[in-house]
């Protein structure tokens, strides 16, 4: 078994990561430790599939950019046949354990990918804001509803975002080896607005 | 002179309580906050605020906003320096240092200034005959030192800079009359807007023209409509931003700059916005009129000189003579006579004025319907004009009769040109409306509309309705419908303009066309014998029209002189393509980057404008890094590539395999469009792959 | 820049996409009967007519899903949009 190493070790070595809270703008950015993430991949149709997500965690295989959240569960649609699930770190080995062997019969493959993205959360006011000074995406609540998800660019970077439901709260998803970049980016904006 | 006798004793919307100190070429001087650089100057008795770019004439304020050619100043010192700004454009704050640009040590003693006695060596496209022999990098450090604009900050830029991406359902720019009531509205029907205007105030020329709308004075108006604008909140209102460019799928670009409240603050900002459907209000810039000695200090446009009279309590001079083809200069008359500066007279070229010059007369202002300018007295200052009696039509003289009116400022006014840059832009097409003197948009885009002066309706009336009309019906097409209300009127007023471009020729004198670039109606002239008949090829022979202003005041009169030249119609001479960031932006904004962010500057700037044009970024990139060497490099490529040297045309011939049409016929034109063209043509696509193998 | 509507993820900005030339566009083979030309042509020749052509695209920083575009090279209208698999939109001029 390999070491497992958190994506913001290299991060919170070089900086102090804890949260970052500007009370004049209410903007509020923390760094999420303790989700992990399990990659999905296989066919919709594939019914096999779908009984072992609606076993294993209750919920369904969701459609183009929408999530289906189940307590600490969230499963976020990426690409037609691939899913991301997002779950409670200390979790991910035996829902991977349990989903291996439900999805045996099928050609879906499930991968444990917690190591190579980092996760923030955005929060506070003026949180779409400083997402939209590095994001072409148009996330104002109406057009960006609580329970989406997109993959685009924030900052230059690749990113996941999505809304988990809570007002003004983005989560966003980058590879670890942009984490830092990406921390400064939010280190820095507090400034911008 | 003393101050005062410059600045008005009452009115203005300026806080006399507030006084600020700035500097201008070394001298200490005095103004008012609500001040621009160019209305303290001018309130502080300043006449020569800059000099020319070619041959180093003095030139004084001449426009009262963007359309100012003359007065390019730059400001701050050290790694605050902001180059080629327009002093018309520079809000006043206290401590400003502005210095005059392209003269030494200043504007009103420049050492090059002998350099007009040298006109006559220096005629349009000089530079393409003389200084070749031996070697013309011998003489470019000379040349570029006596023509050119600001210096460039040699030190790091310390200010923030951002960007910033919004959608909305109708992005309406321009905060005049027709702008503030399409934001009215379509924030009335419920569409989500944003309301772009460049000014620090929003009215436009609502600030300096009286009018009544809705039954109240139109500040007030304004203010109504501003707080109910404020108040909604779907609305985002936007000032002190100049719209620069307009790009695919209704992409605008916007600079916004901050007022400085603090030195962290951002400096300036650039907004992407994505907007489902735009209303371009943009407005229209008055026009000069060519003629001798048209350039001299205190000619200004009459617009201008109403602004500053009105807006900012200062005196143009003590004694105007106004020169005109439209009716809106008799407002601008009688906005300065009602604030004791004498008018000498109106100079109408029509021969029967109309309405407007009855109630002139009325007023007690000489008409002199049917003269023409035959030329300016004065060389460092206006002294007067000499008028002429003109045949009907005004294309000669009718008698030899010429009588002298003293003044000490000329307002000109040939008509109004709308600004539709952003239209052109993207692709709108212009159409020649004869009794309108303008080149107007031809018709409305899908998803983008002009609305007031901007499509050649110049009366407030006119702005107002259909402003408003151009608000619902984008509104209503992003599916917001509620009831939007009356819509605003105004006491109407007369519009009427007469086509009149220039006085008849005068072989002994200069008459000026492009002040900023020192275009002479003698330079259309050599061109046109020269054999050049095609606007593009005027324009870039003689230059005009290529200043950093883009033509703003003379484009319109260039190309009526060239098809006078050459015996054509106005629509037959067609018209040259505005470029985008038709308002100068900074690299710093364009960049808008980060602290942090490693790449240099320049190449920041020119990879989001090239992104924003729909240039893939990484292809630039790429082709940089591959040939360092520059074209010589990409050419040796090209001989291994194709077995000859590289020319686009043989190229083009090479690769296709069927003939290609294109709606462009001249090759340069052709091979500039095969650069700009935005998005991934294939061609474009081919030729980077070929470059990318080598 | 664009902004293309991925049948997938929505109107997204151009810097997101990967352009991937003109459909249909067949490979000839098998590799030795191919000529030099028929060769030359698969690689260089390009219809690249004005007007409105289907291309392919790829949502590179998206779903990462090839898909079919009808754009107007002339006026960069994008007409229709499907997902790769089904039927190719119509080109209606
Ligand atoms: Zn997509």
């Amino acid at each position: 078994m390999l070491e497992h190493r958190a994506p913001l070790d290299q991060l919170s070595r070089a900086r102090n990561t804890e949260t970052l809270h500007d009370a004049d703008a209410g903007l509020r950015v923390t760094p999420v430790t303790d989700r992990g993430l399990l990659l999905l991949q296989g066919s919709p149709e594939d019914a096999v599939l779908r009984d072992a997500i609606g076993r294993q965690i209750g919920a369904r295989v969701p459609g183009p950019q929408t999530t289906d959240i189940r307590g600490e569960y969230a499963l976020l649609w990426m690409t037609p046949k691939e899913w991301l699930l997002e779950l409670p770190a200390a979790e991910t080995s035996a829902v991977q354990g349990a989903l291996v062997a439900r999805l045996a019969p099928s050609l879906a493959a499930i991968t444990d990918i917690s190591d190579a993205l980092a996760c923030f959360d955005i929060g506070g006011d003026p949180a779409m804001d400083v997402l939209m000074t590095g994001c072409s995406l148009d996330l104002r609540p109406h057009a960006f509803a609580a329970g989406r998800v997109a993959r685009t660019a924030i900052a230059d970077v690749h990113a996941i975002i999505w809304k988990p439901g809570i007002a003004h709260l983005f989560r966003c998803w980058v590879d670890r080896s942009f984490a830092e970049h990406f921390w400064n980016w939010l280190a820095d904006s507090p400034a911008r607005w | 002179m003393s101050a005062n006798a410059w600045r008005l004793d009452s009115g203005g919307r300026i806080d006399r309580t507030q006084r600020l100190s700035f500097r201008f070429d070394g001298s200490a001087y005095q103004g008012f906050a609500g001040d621009t650089l160019a209305s303290a100057l001018l309130a502080n008795g300043v006449r020569i605020a800059g000099r020319s770019f070619k041959l180093h004439r003095p030139r004084g304020l001449f426009g009262s906003w963007c359309e100012e050619p003359n007065t390019i100043v730059q400001i701050g010192r050290g790694a605050d320096l902001v180059p080629n700004l327009k002093a018309t454009q520079v809000e006043l704050f206290d401590g400003l240092d502005a210095r005059s640009v392209n003269c030494w040590p200043s504007a009103r003693l420049d050492v090059f200034a002998p350099l007009q006695l040298l006109a006559g060596l220096m005629p349009a496209g000089f530079y393409y005959k003389t200084f070749m022999w031996p070697n013309w990098h011998w003489f470019e450090p000379l040349v570029r030192r006596a023509a050119g604009l600001g210096v460039a900050p040699t030190l790091p830029d310390p200010d923030r800079y951002e960007e910033r991406y919004e959608h909305c359902d109708v992005l309406v720019i321009g905060g005049g009359p027709a702008g503030l009531a399409a934001a009215l509205a379509a924030t009335r029907a419920g569409a989500r807007i944003v309301l772009v205007d460049d000014r620090p105030v929003l009215g436009g020329a609502l600030q300096w023209e009286e009018h009544i709308i809705d039954g109240q004075p139109a500040l007030h108006w304004v203010s109504a409509v501003e707080s109910e604008l404020r108040a909604a909140a779907r609305t985002r209102v936007l000032q002190r931003t100049t719209a620069f460019g307009c790009y695919d799928h209704n992409l605008v670009a916007l600079c916004e700059r901050s007022e400085r409240t603090s030195p962290t603050a951002v400096r300036e900002r650039l907004w992407h916005v994505r907007a489902a459907q735009v209303v371009l209000a943009t407005g229209a810039i008055e026009r000069p009129v060519v003629f001798p000695n048209n350039d001299v200090p205190g000619v200004m446009l009459a617009s201008a000189a109403m602004n500053y009279a009105v807006q900012y309590a200062v005196r143009p001079g003590q004694r105007a003579v106004f020169v005109t083809s439209c009716d809106s200069a008799y407002d601008a008359a009688e906005a300065l006579r009602a604030r004791g500066i004498t008018v000498v007279a109106i100079v109408d070229v029509r021969g029967e004025p109309g309405d407007s010059a009855t109630s002139a007369a009325r007023a007690g202002i000489p008409v002199m319907a049917g003269y023409g300018p035959a030329r300016v007295h004065g060389a460092r200052v206006t002294r007067g004009i000499e008028v002429r009696p003109l045949e009907q039509g005004a294309k000669s003289w009718r008698s030899d009769h010429v009588q002298r009116l003293d003044c000490d400022v000329l307002c000109v006014s040939g008509g109004w040109t709308p600004s539709v840059h952003l239209f052109s832009q993207v692709g709108g097409r212009l159409r020649y409306a004869p009794e309108r003197a303008a080149l107007v948009p031809a018709a409305d885009l899908s998803t983008i509309r002009c609305a007031g002066s901007a499509s050649g309706s110049f009366a407030v009336q006119d702005c107002l309705s259909e402003g408003f009309a151009a608000g619902r019906e984008a509104a209503h097409l992003t599916g917001a419908a509620a009831e939007c209300g009356v819509t605003p009127a105004a006491l109407a007023k007369h519009a009427g303009v007469a086509p009149f471009w220039a006085s008849p020729r005068d072989r002994r004198r200069k008459a000026w066309v492009d002040l900023q670039n020192d275009v002479t109606r003698g330079d259309l002239e050599l061109a046109v014998r020269e054999n050049l008949h095609s606007i593009e090829h005027v324009k870039r022979y003689t230059t005009a029209g290529m200043a950093v202003d883009q033509g703003k005041t003379s484009n319109m009169n260039a190309l009526a002189l060239l098809a006078e030249l050459t015996g054509r119609r106005i629509p037959d001479v067609g018209t040259t393509d505005p470029r985008n960031v038709s308002r100068p932006a900074r690299w710093s904004v364009l960049s808008s980057a980060a602290p942090h962010a490693p790449r240099p500057l320049a190449h920041r700037a020119r990879r989001r404008v090239g992104r924003l044009r729909g240039l893939e970024a990484s292809r630039l990139v790429r082709c940089a890094r591959r040939f360092p060497g520059g074209a010589r490099q990409i050419r040796e490529a090209r001989r291994a590539d194709c077995g000859k040297p590289f020319r686009w045309f043989a190229a083009r011939q090479n690769r296709s395999t069927r003939p290609r049409r294109s709606r462009f016929s001249k090759p340069h034109v052709l091979q500039q469009h095969a650069h700009s063209r935005r998005g991934p043509s294939p061609l474009r696509h081919h030729a980077q792959r070929a470059r990318d193998h080598y | 820049m664009l902004r293309i509507p991925c049948p997938w993820c929505g109107p997204r900005d151009e810097p997101e996409f990967r352009w991937g030339g003109e459909v249909p566009l067949v490979r000839p083979g098998p590799p030795q009967a191919v000529t030099e030309s028929a060769w030359a042509e698969y690689l260089f020749m390009r219809d690249n007519p004005k007007g409105l052509v289907r291309e392919r695209w790829l949502h590179t920083l998206g779903c990462r899903q090839w898909f079919i575009v009808v754009r107007n090279t002339a006026t960069h209208e994008i007409q229709a949009t499907s997902a790769l698999g089904d039927p190719l939109p119509e080109i209606r001029p």
